[in-house]
């Protein structure tokens, strides 16, 4: 546009450069004259051009601004003020969103590890799992074994062995079955066939146990039975005790 | 007005970092092995009380609900036990209905998809009702 309007201009005044020859190189040349032109007409039709821009960037300034930021053509004043309400609501809900978003994250992940099958560490603490299958058997295999003559050192082992409810249950058992025992002579062999944990947190657990039991009376034919038990166990002093047993 | 830009930039920078954090403890939660074998152990040993309440229950009621519990067995197991269970042939008797009492695992490999359980089972056994009889009143009968 403004390019044009110089050409015109430039047209109409009367020119100090030779005239072209003929019209069309004439036209040629201005027209080429349009797209390098000379320096200071070059320069001219870019201070216009600039001049202008500024002129419009200034008449803008008024609403063009809010028009932009809003979208919404609203007139000046309000649209400057409901833009600052839009960012500001905008930024709040960024910031209720990343603390909401990053309360969910730290609760799910809480959740995560805090579940029942998370604080569980049957077989997962592989170590610990270990350890309380071997005591909770060797412990039950060394009570429920037992001669007529070593009911004392299974009773002595038993302090070591149980605690709380079993131990009072295994004092009854034995009180019950020594007079028989001695009168009998009967032997008691155990032997611990499967050992699962069922569950382990920290220092209590609970076990599920299989027991093979083989009795002989005086000197005649042994007889077997299985037993099952469930177990429970805590962890006192150094090693694992039964403090609960009950047949299955 | 630079303050509270400021101000801005700051709560946004940390309530971005707190996202994140959260984001990346889920993750670690999300992906820990130990978590994760645990919980495979919980659906094992679930999914395993199930298998065997299957496997040890048995409406025999009538041919057709016998043939459905082998069905169930041949679905709960698998390898040579479900080839041999689907060689069981369907008829009418006893029936059995299990509660599995206790039941604990004694190994699991993930990896392999395997793990050994044992369990306390208790089976209720119920003999089968006489069949019923055709109607015999007023009727000739061949003798």
């Amino acid at each position: 546009m403004a390019s044009a309007t110089d050409e015109g201009r430039r047209t109409a005044r009367p020119s100090t450069r030779p005239r072209p020859r003929t019209r069309g190189g004439g036209q040629r040349a201005r027209r080429r004259g349009l797209g390098h032109g000379r320096r200071g007409e070059g320069r001219r039709v870019h201070r216009r051009v600039r001049r202008r821009g500024l002129g419009r960037r200034g008449l803008d300034r008024g609403g063009g601004d809010a028009v932009g930021a809003d979208g919404t053509g609203t007139t000046d004043r309000p649209g400057r003020r409901s833009a600052t309400v839009w960012r500001r609501a905008a930024l709040a809900a960024a910031l209720t969103a990343l603390l909401l978003g990053g309360s969910g994250f730290f609760y799910a992940a809480h959740q995560l590890r805090s579940a029942p099958s998370a604080r569980n560490q049957a077989l997962t603490d592989t170590g610990a799992t270990t350890r309380v299958s071997g005591d909770v058997a060797e412990g039950l295999a060394r009570v429920f074994s037992y001669t007529p003559a070593t009911t004392d050192a299974a009773e002595r082992s038993a302090r070591t062995v149980l605690a709380g409810r079993a131990a009072r249950q295994y004092a009854d058992l034995l009180a019950q079955v020594r007079a028989k025992l001695a009168e009998q002579r009967i032997t008691l062999a155990t032997q611990t066939v499967r050992t699962g944990v069922i569950e382990l947190d920290g220092d209590s657990a609970r076990l599920l146990v299989f027991l093979d039991q083989t009795s002989r009376r005086d000197k005649g034919a042994a007889t077997s039975a299985a037993a099952q038990l469930t177990v429970t166990a805590k962890y006192q002093g150094d090693r694992w005790q039964i403090v609960d047993i009950k047949a299955r | 007005m630079k303050r509270a830009k400021t101000l801005t930039v700051t709560a946004l920078v940390v309530a971005l970092g707190f996202c994140g954090t959260g984001a990346w403890t889920y993750a670690q939660a999300r992906t820990d092995e130990e978590l994760a074998f645990g919980r495979e152990r919980d659906t094992a040993l679930a999914e395993g009380r199930d298998r065997l309440t299957v496997l040890n229950t048995l409406d025999a009621s009538t041919r057709e609900r016998a043939t459905a519990g082998i069905q169930a067995w041949r679905d709960a197991s698998t390898g040579p036990l479900r080839t041999e269970l689907g060689r069981t042939a369907p008829t009418v008797g006893a029936s059995a209905r299990a509660t599995v009492t206790e039941a604990a695992l004694t190994a699991l490999d993930a990896r392999a998809g395997t793990a050994k359980l044992i369990a306390t089972v208790r089976v209720d056994v119920t003999r089968a009702e006489p069949p019923p009889r055709p109607p015999t009143a007023n009727a000739w009968r061949p003798s």
